[in-house]
């Protein structure tokens, strides 16, 4: 009888268990690279862009979020696809595709240009997000051209209010961040092209 | 109711008579007092016949002795008293007299020694010293005589050995006692064998004798052969060739003592008679000396400085000590002012044939000037040698030095002469000597004038040699240039390889390279889902067993939103 009783209560036990196991599913976004560019002239120049850095803080598959001036939350349901540096160095490689009309852009360290004609470095200090707020966007960054003088160094930052709700609008805001910062760059290689010429 | 027959007045009564009772018979009461009188003869004579003897000795002093009181003993049990002491007549000594116990009547005899116990410092050992606290006895020693005493002197010092124990005396002779005492012990092997018991002045006034006792059984180790010295103290000396310490032991050097020892060589005698006479030896060295046989004296003249020759110092023949120094004379010559040093030693030629047969030993004796002869006649000198560097002792050592001059053995002097060769270090001023006259006959002169002419001829090979090297430059350079032409071609060849090397295996194109990168790419990437799980779990410990929880983000606040502000520096 109570051996009958003891089974009893391991199977329950055990249901129990497996039921609590579930979890509910996550949530993956990207970032994406600006969609209609103003006219561009074909060129043929050289560019790597990388390394990015980006905070400690936000070098992680989840999603941080702003929730006081002072403190943030860790969503692990809702995370980006993946590693946060590797996606803003593939926006900014295809923005400045479309910008600059060049296919030869690369991003370190796969790169299979032996000499560039530019170097693009990227050091993000601050990437802010805010669901129903706004996404901030701060980011020094490095033109190196080919001789060692050819050097422009740059601090911008930017912020883009999320048009919608959820994280889908996060993302876009973001990736609208990064769209403008990525002309700013453009215009920064194109200017000392002009200049070196 | 009876008839009682009456009779006529009282005359058929018998008369009473009386009989007077016999004087001589005793009355019964005088049993008591012939009983008492009977227990009383008995004890007396039963204290008369187990009273003991009456012995009277002779002290010189009764210091410790009280009358009444002091006990004699003999092994510890008490068998008399002391019963009166008084001075005798002439006030010298004290007379006690002592009231034995019966048993002891057959123990008094002539020899019976009595002395007094009190404590005594004698011969290494204390003694009597339970006296301290139980008062002086007189102690008793049996002796072996017949005839009995009743009168004796006591000894003043109590005896060395007592009768009982088994063993032999020895006498030995000896020049002085040196620090020999009663109760010196006497040792074998180390082994405390037996004592000194007395010692005498002989009456020439030479000689001590010493009569010593060895405890049985290792009085068998005495034999006729046996040798006794004197081993008190310690013995150092310092000879020719060393330093040597010898004691016997500890009790040896504070009391003194003898040791004896016997001769391993010769055949083994019976053990020694009772109160043999031996010698006693200075120290073991002389006692163990083998008998030498006759010593001869010879003369050894030597021309050099003997200082560290002393009288005594050894002779010695291939290192076989052979006889001693016994003077050292010099003579000088007044006209050729030459001066010589006579050495007499004396040497005991049987001690080179002690291995030998007897028969070698007889005719040995009997020719020993031809074999004297013979030896010189190979070379046989003697020589001075050092002994000791430190202490610059000489010695003189005999050898055969086959490349000197001829010489004979002067027997007409009393003692002969035996020649000798000068001694080590004279030989080595010698050759020093005869190096520097050597070195002296060098032809200088000549060797710079050879030397001259070799420097005028190495000139002109240098000449020749200048020459050489022109001709090499002139003809020889043509060729060297080819050769480097031809080392700048393999030098290129080989950067050529180098570069191929470069592009494939560390050009930034390179396979290598590339599969490099991308399997660290593949490193970085797992280390970071590490680190991101790892974060996770620690934020949400429980997150293994409850599975991921939605957690509550709060609603985002009433903010002003601003359309895109951009600040560019």
């Amino acid at each position: 009888m109570s051996f009958i009783l003891n089974r009893a209560a391991l199977c329950v036990i055990g249901m129990s268990l497996i039921t609590a196991c579930a979890s509910s599913p996550s949530h993956f976004y990207k970032l994406t690279s600006i969609q209609c560019v103003p006219d561009a002239s074909p060129s043929s120049i050289g560019v790597v862009v990388g390394p990015v850095s980006v905070p400690e803080s936000l070098d992680r598959p989840q999603m941080v979020l702003n929730v006081a001036p002072n403190q943030v939350a860790i969503d692990d349901f809702n995370r980006w696809a993946g590693p946060l540096q590797s996606e803003i160095q593939r926006v900014i490689a295809e923005n400045l595709i479309k910008l600059l009309g060049t296919p030869r852009v690369f991003q370190a360290p796969q790169s299979t240009l032996a000499s560039p004609d530019f170097r693009v470095g990227i050091q993000v200090l601050s990437f802010e997000s805010e669901l129903g707020g706004a996404a901030t966007l701060a980011v020094l960054w490095t033109v190196r051209g080919k001789e060692t003088d050819e050097v422009e160094t740059r601090y911008t930052t930017l912020r883009e209010s999320i048009s919608g709700k959820g994280f889908d609008a996060l993302a876009a805001a973001h990736s609208r961040a990064l769209g403008k910062l990525s002309r700013d760059i453009a215009e920064a290689i194109l200017g000392m092209e002009h200049q070196a010429k | 109711m009876g008839d009682i027959p009456e009779r006529n007045g009282h005359s058929d009564i018998p008369e009473a008579t009386s009989v007077p009772r016999s004087r001589l018979r005793l009355s019964v009461v005088w049993i008591i007092p012939i009983i008492a009188a009977i227990l009383g003869g008995w004890i007396a004579v039963q204290r008369y016949l187990s009273q003991g003897p009456t012995v009277t000795i002779t002290f010189s002093s009764a210091e410790g002795l009280e009358a009444g009181k002091t006990k004699v003993k003999y092994n510890g049990v008490e068998i008399g008293t002391i019963s009166s002491i008084a001075l005798s007549k002439d006030l010298e000594r004290v007379i006690a007299s002592a009231q034995m116990a019966p048993e002891s009547r057959d123990m008094l005899v002539e020899d019976t020694e009595f002395w007094v116990v009190k404590p005594r410092i004698s011969g290494g050992t204390v003694s009597g010293l339970g006296t301290l606290l139980s008062g002086s006895y007189i102690g008793m020693e049996i002796g072996k005589s017949k005839k009995k005493g009743s009168t004796f002197v006591a000894l003043d010092m109590p005896p060395v050995v007592t009768g009982k124990v088994p063993g032999r005396f020895f006498l030995l002779k000896a020049d002085n006692l040196g620090s020999l005492d009663y109760g010196s012990p006497l040792f074998f092997r180390r082994i405390q064998v037996g004592q000194v018991v007395a010692h005498e002045l002989d009456k020439d006034g030479r000689t001590i004798t010493i009569k010593v006792f060895v405890r049985a059984p290792d009085d068998q180790y005495v034999n006729g052969d046996t040798r006794f010295w004197n081993a008190s103290g310690i013995d150092v000396s310092l000879s020719a060739s060393g330093i040597s310490v010898r004691t016997e032991s500890l009790v040896s050097i504070l009391v003194g003592g003898i040791a004896f020892e016997t001769p391993p060589s010769g055949p083994s005698s019976p053990p020694a008679e009772p109160n043999a006479v031996f010698r006693l030896f200075k120290d073991r060295e002389e006692a163990m000396k083998l008998p030498e046989g006759t010593p001869h004296y010879y003369v050894v003249v030597f021309d050099q400085s003997v200082r560290g020759l002393v009288v005594g110092a050894p002779v010695e023949f291939l290192g076989i000590h052979i006889g001693e120094v016994v003077s050292i004379g010099v003579n000088v010559n007044p006209q050729t002012l030459a001066v010589s040093i006579p050495v007499t030693i004396r040497v005991f030629p049987e001690l080179l044939f002690r291995m030998a047969p007897e028969a070698e030993r007889e005719t040995a004796r009997r020719e020993h000037r031809a074999i004297v002869d013979n030896l010189v006649a190979h070379g046989f000198r003697a020589q001075l040698q050092t002994g000791n560097l430190l202490t610059g002792a000489l010695y003189v050592a005999f050898n055969f030095f086959p490349d000197t001059a001829e010489e004979k053995v002067d027997w007409s002097q009393l003692p002969p002469r035996l020649p000798t060769v000068p001694g080590e270090l004279q030989q080595i001023e010698k050759t020093l000597t005869s190096i520097a006259h050597k070195l002296n006959k060098i032809p200088l002169d000549a060797i710079g004038n050879n030397l001259r002419d070799s420097i005028v001829s190495l000139n002109r090979t240098l000449k020749t040699a200048e020459k050489l090297v022109k001709d090499i430059d002139t003809n020889w350079v043509a060729e060297g240039k080819a050769t480097l032409v031809e080392a700048r071609r393999t030098l290129e060849s080989a950067t050529r390889t180098l570069s191929v090397v470069d592009t494939t295996y560390l050009g930034a194109d390179a396979p290598v390279t590339q599969d490099l990168s991308s399997a660290l790419k593949e490193v970085a990437q797992a280390a970071r889902a590490l680190r991101a799980l790892l974060d996770y779990l620690d934020r949400n410990p429980s997150a293994l067993l409850r599975g991921k929880k939605s957690a509550s983000i709060p609603p985002p606040g009433e903010r002003p939103s601003n359309t895109g502000g951009k600040q560019t520096q």
